[in-house]
This record gives structure tokens, C-alpha cells and sequence, in this order.
């Protein structure tokens, strides 16, 4: 952001700098996320549109997701959760 | 005075990796699953959060799939003529006719005892859904 040259003075009429100030937005949206089902091995892909962790810190672990079987014959018996990708960095 | 080790020098620079994106989850279900069951599947509330903190909303309403049909079908011979054979079937067949049509082709008969006549032909002459309804 920035001033237009001499467009703003103070009360002694010295104008204002043009330099351009920097101003980092916060993130302030929430990830989202996809689940693509693989009817083959029984499974699930998970995608989320940015990197993610558990609120409580760490990694994500399986208790992050909520998963129910709905079914006369089959029943859960658990399930796993294992990082599938990792994207550029964080910066130091 | 010992120099530190070069792995230690050489990552220091590096930037910090960043969690994954994606992640799979795999399921372990006890019994066969017979195409009719539904798996649904959702992040528990405020339980995942990006770098900033925010949590991640859950689906709404949640991600839900079909089981896949992992029971093969079975055939029940109900009744038998001089030179036909009704059959009924566990579930909805599929063959390799047109349209996925059960045929002559899908189906092997044999007479298990010598006969008069030989057997010249099989084919399937009609096919219904209707025991399934």
C-alpha cells in the first residue's frame, strides 16, 4: 500500500512519504477438505486444500477422523491414518 | 575443539517441512461387505487446524460411499423340464452379451448320465429381475 506523491501534507505541509507499506494478511480460512473413496482396498484419500495438523498439536492421527460403517454384514473394526504427500515448506 | 558434524551444518538452512496434505485412511472391516453397507467419513470437530489455527469445518453432511459387493452370487437350479431349466440367481447377473445380457455362452451344461440324445445347444431364453424386487 501506498500514498500517491504529494497528495498528503502534514499541518507544516511536508508531504507524506511514498514509500509503499507492507502489510501481511492473516490467514484466517479455514482448511478444507476432500475424500475420494477407493472401493477396491477400502480406503479413503483425504485432501486438504493447505498443510494440516492436530489441534492439539503434532501430527494428525487417526482420531482427527470420524468414520462409521453402515451395514447389516460388515462392521468396523478401526482404521489407519498415514500421511500420503508433503508440499513445499513453511519457511524457516 | 571439535568442529560439529557436516549433516548438522548442511540442514540448518534448509526450510522447515510442512505437514502432508493428503492422507489415507485405510479400513479394517470384519465380515464381507454385500454392496448394500455405507461408509461415511468426516474430520471430528476442531480436531484439525492448518498453521494459523484454524479448524477445519466438517463435512455437511459427511462423506459417505457405497461398500463394495464382495459376495459372489449363486445359482439355485428351482426347477427342470425335459429341455429347460429355470434358474434363480442370488443377486442381478451380468454376462457378456450386449447390454451385459446373460447368454448361451455364459452358461455351461452338462448331462451327467449318457442319454439318448446328445446335448446340442444351451441358451438362455429370458431373464428377470423380478425375484429381486
Amino acid at each position: 500500500m501506498s500514498i500517491a506523491p504529494g497528495t498528503v501534507v502534514d499541518t507544516s505541509s511536508k508531504p507524506a512519504s511514498a514509500a509503499p507499506v507492507t502489510v501481511t494478511l492473516v490467514d484466517t480460512a479455514p482448511p478444507s477438505f476432500t475424500v475420494q473413496f477407493h472401493r477396491g482396498n477400502l480406503s479413503a484419500t483425504v485432501t486438504f486444500t493447505e498443510p494440516v495438523l492436530a489441534a492439539a498439536g503434532g501430527n494428525l492421527t487417526a482420531s482427527a477422523f470420524g468414520v462409521a460403517v453402515s451395514s447389516a454384514v460388515v462392521s468396523l473394526a478401526g482404521y489407519t491414518l498415514t500421511p500420503l504427500e508433503v508440499r513445499g515448506g513453511w519457511g524457516v | 575443539m571439535r568442529m560439529r558434524g557436516c549433516l548438522d551444518l548442511c540442514v540448518c538452512g534448509l526450510p522447515r517441512q510442512a505437514p502432508p496434505h493428503s492422507f489415507v485412511l485405510i479400513l479394517n472391516v470384519t465380515g464381507t461387505p454385500a454392496g448394500a453397507g455405507v461408509v461415511t467419513i468426516n474430520v471430528v470437530a476442531a480436531a484439525v487446524v492448518d498453521n494459523q489455527g484454524n479448524a477445519a469445518l466438517p463435512l455437511s453432511p459427511a462423506a459417505s460411499f457405497l461398500l463394495p459387493d464382495r459376495v459372489a452370487p449363486t445359482l439355485v437350479a428351482v426347477q427342470a423340464s425335459k429341455s429347460t431349466i429355470v434358474v434363480n440367481a442370488s443377486e442381478p447377473l451380468v454376462g457378456s452379451g450386449i447390454g451385459g445380457a446373460v447368454t448361451g455362452v455364459d452358461v455351461n451344461v452338462s448331462l451327467a448320465q449318457a442319454p439318448a440324445r446328445e446335448l446340442v445347444s444351451t441358451s438362455v431364453d429370458s431373464l428377470t429381475n423380478s425375484s429381486f424386487l
